[in-house]
């Protein structure tokens, strides 16, 4: 069991390199904390996936070194296996067993003894609902229940360290609730766990640290408020009467408001990203008024991890020059970040 | 949590026939493939000499189906792994901590237990309809040993293509091009004495002849299997087919 002075896991300037050639991860290094549940973001291809991998001891890295829980994964796999859990982001399920076969089969190979596994099952079944379910075989089940499923076999041993690949995908929101609350619930048991996910909102919400990861690299660790701190900022969004050009001048004098990081426009929508102080709106909509620009729809959100995430990727710092990629980013913005709109 | 070996392997086995159970379509054609043999068969070489001495021919017969029915049987045994690998549960199963190999055991445990019964199914169908054979019962359980011997070494090399190809069609070429020859190159339906000289000298170092052999000897002749002749050997091909499974289960790295 970690203590609390023993990290669940080190990763110490480790590179892997696929074959062909495609680098994966870059030198990454990073402590896990104990007890504590990290997520790991970043844009598709970033190496997430291949870095929890690597936790769990299945993929090798190129160079560096890893511990997990105080051993090597690679040449302690077998006593890792029943200290941690890994539930990838595919589903792997037998889908001609029932969900009572499977958790029963599974409580077996974690070494579950047989008079304990009955009541840890059905405890398992209530606390990811899947009670009413057990009889069933999983291929009448929904993918949210096959999700909870594969999710459940995790949580069957107690593990020190879970290691979830996008645990949430598919899941509706109660089901995200539920599952929240049942790690951190483990991690207030002593578990510490490690996760995948592309929910900013969900990582700023629920996860004591978040590690974002790009092309391969480590970009930040650390707690989503420190994260917000030190790269997020306030973004405006104007929905202008007409339609305006990227390079309007009138634009050019609202991006030149002192505070303004960023500005990108596109059709009616105008975008922009302040630093920290929460006074530089003010400035922004007296300079509308001045240049003569009419706003129907004016909306602030605070700093918060998605912004942070995009500064840091470099999705919202500098911004394409191209339309399509500016509305993609807009859209992963409403659609991932969900973030906070301030009343303005 | 220390995992029970015996525990896990009990779990194997239950999971993989409560899947048999549930698909009896293909349990009721692997019986009705060897019946259906055993009567073209059993009809056609009628018409000619087969020199079986005193025994007639569908008595001498019902033992080669018999261990026909088990080679069938298991060869198909690698095809529940490679669904499983298809699933991604395999290697759901191989990332917990229970041991590769007994988890392997405790399926082919089940293959095996499965084929035999295939095989007793099929027994008692020959003698109704006409087969005389009266075993002694020391004499059906050696028999039953050397068909399970048989049976878990090609199980056991059934999931080894399985595990090399992790293909479906791996295992349609391995049945083609393993079963069919080991079939014709047996004694299962002639005696070696009317093969040609360089097929009768195949036949000896098949293993379905050492497992032919011990069931005619203990089925019909009321001879016990020779130790040495048949049961040794076959233990020793089930032990090295078990063995390289297992060894490359092991190895075996999914995601």
């Amino acid at each position: 069991m970690p203590t609390t002075n023993h990290p669940a896991a080190t990763v110490n300037a480790v590179r892997k390199v696929y074959p062909g050639g495609r680098v994966a991860l870059n030198g990454v290094t990073l402590t896990i904390a104990p007890h504590a549940v990290t997520a790991i973001a970043g844009p598709n291809g970033s190496g997430k996936t291949t870095l929890l991998k690597m936790l769990a001891g299945t993929l090798p890295p190129s160079s560096g070194s890893i511990e997990v829980l105080g051993v090597d994964p690679a040449s302690c796999a077998d006593s890792l296996r029943s200290r941690m859990a890994f539930a990838s982001q595919d589903i792997a399920l037998d889908p001609e067993m029932t969900g009572a076969q499977t958790l029963r089969l599974f409580a077996a190979l974690y070494g579950i003894p047989r008079d304990q596994a009955p009541p840890k099952v059905q405890a398992l079944a209530n606390a990811f609902q899947l009670s009413g379910h057990l009889g069933s075989r999983v291929q009448a089940f929904s993918g949210g229940l096959r999700r909870r499923l594969h999710l459940a076999i995790a949580f069957l041993h107690d593990p020190e360290l879970l290691l979830l690949d996008e645990p949430t995908a598919g899941l509706d929101p109660s089901g995200r609730e539920l599952l929240w609350g049942l790690i951190r619930s483990h991690a207030l048991r002593a578990t510490s766990a490690v996760l995948v996910t592309h929910d900013l909102h969900e990582a700023e919400r629920y996860c004591d640290r978040v590690a974002i990861l790009a092309r391969g690299n480590l970009l930040a660790l650390g707690s989503p408020k420190d994260l917000i701190r030190a790269h997020s900022g306030w973004t405006v969004e104007l929905t202008l009467e007409e339609t305006i050009a990227e390079d309007d001048a009138r634009l050019r004098a609202l991006a030149s408001v002192d505070g303004v990081t960023a500005l990108r426009a596109k059709d009616r929508r105008v975008l922009l990203e302040l630093s920290e102080d929460r006074q530089i709106k003010h400035s922004v909509l007296s300079k509308l008024s001045s240049v003569g620009l009419e706003v129907s729809r004016f909306r602030a959100f605070e700093p918060d991890l998605a912004g942070a995430y995009f500064r840091l990727t470099g999705e919202s710092a500098e911004p394409s020059p191209t339309a399509g990629a500016a509305a993609d980013r807009e859209s992963a913005r409403e659609g991932r970040g969900r973030r906070r709109e301030a009343a303005s | 949590m220390k995992t029970s070996g015996f525990h896990v392997a009990a779990e194997m086995s239950r999971r993989t026939w409560a899947k048999a159970l549930r698909r009896p379509v293909v349990l009721s054609f692997s019986l009705i493939q060897p019946m259906l043999w055993m009567l073209l068969f059993g009809f056609l070489f009628q018409r000619y000499r087969i020199e079986t001495g005193e025994t007639r021919y569908l008595d001498f017969l019902i033992p080669g189906i018999c261990s026909m029915t088990v080679l069938f049987g298991t060869s198909q045994s690698g095809i529940e792994l490679i669904r499983d690998m298809q699933t991604n549960f395999l290697g759901r199963l191989l990332s917990t901590p229970a041991s590769r190999r007994v988890l392997l055991l405790g399926k082919l445990a089940a293959d095996v237990s499965r084929v035999l019964m295939q095989a007793s199914i099929v027994f008692v169908l020959g003698i109704l309809i006409g087969g005389r054979v009266s075993p002694s019962i020391s004499g059906l359980l050696l028999a039953i040993l050397a068909l399970a011997l048989f049976g878990f070494a090609f199980a056991s090399l059934s999931c080894i293509i399985a595990l090399l190809t992790r293909a479906p069609e791996g295992m349609a070429v391995f049945v083609h091009v393993v079963n069919m020859p080991l079939l014709f190159t047996s004694t299962a339906f002639v005696p070696s004495r009317q093969m040609p000289p360089f097929l009768s000298t195949i036949s000896q170092f098949n293993p379905l002849t050492l497992a032919v052999g011990a069931l005619r000897g203990a089925l019909l002749f009321r001879q016990l299997p020779s130790l040495l002749l048949c049961l040794l050997p076959l233990l020793a091909l089930a032990l090295i087919a078990f063995s390289a499974a297992a060894g490359l289960l092991r190895r075996a790295t999914f995601d």
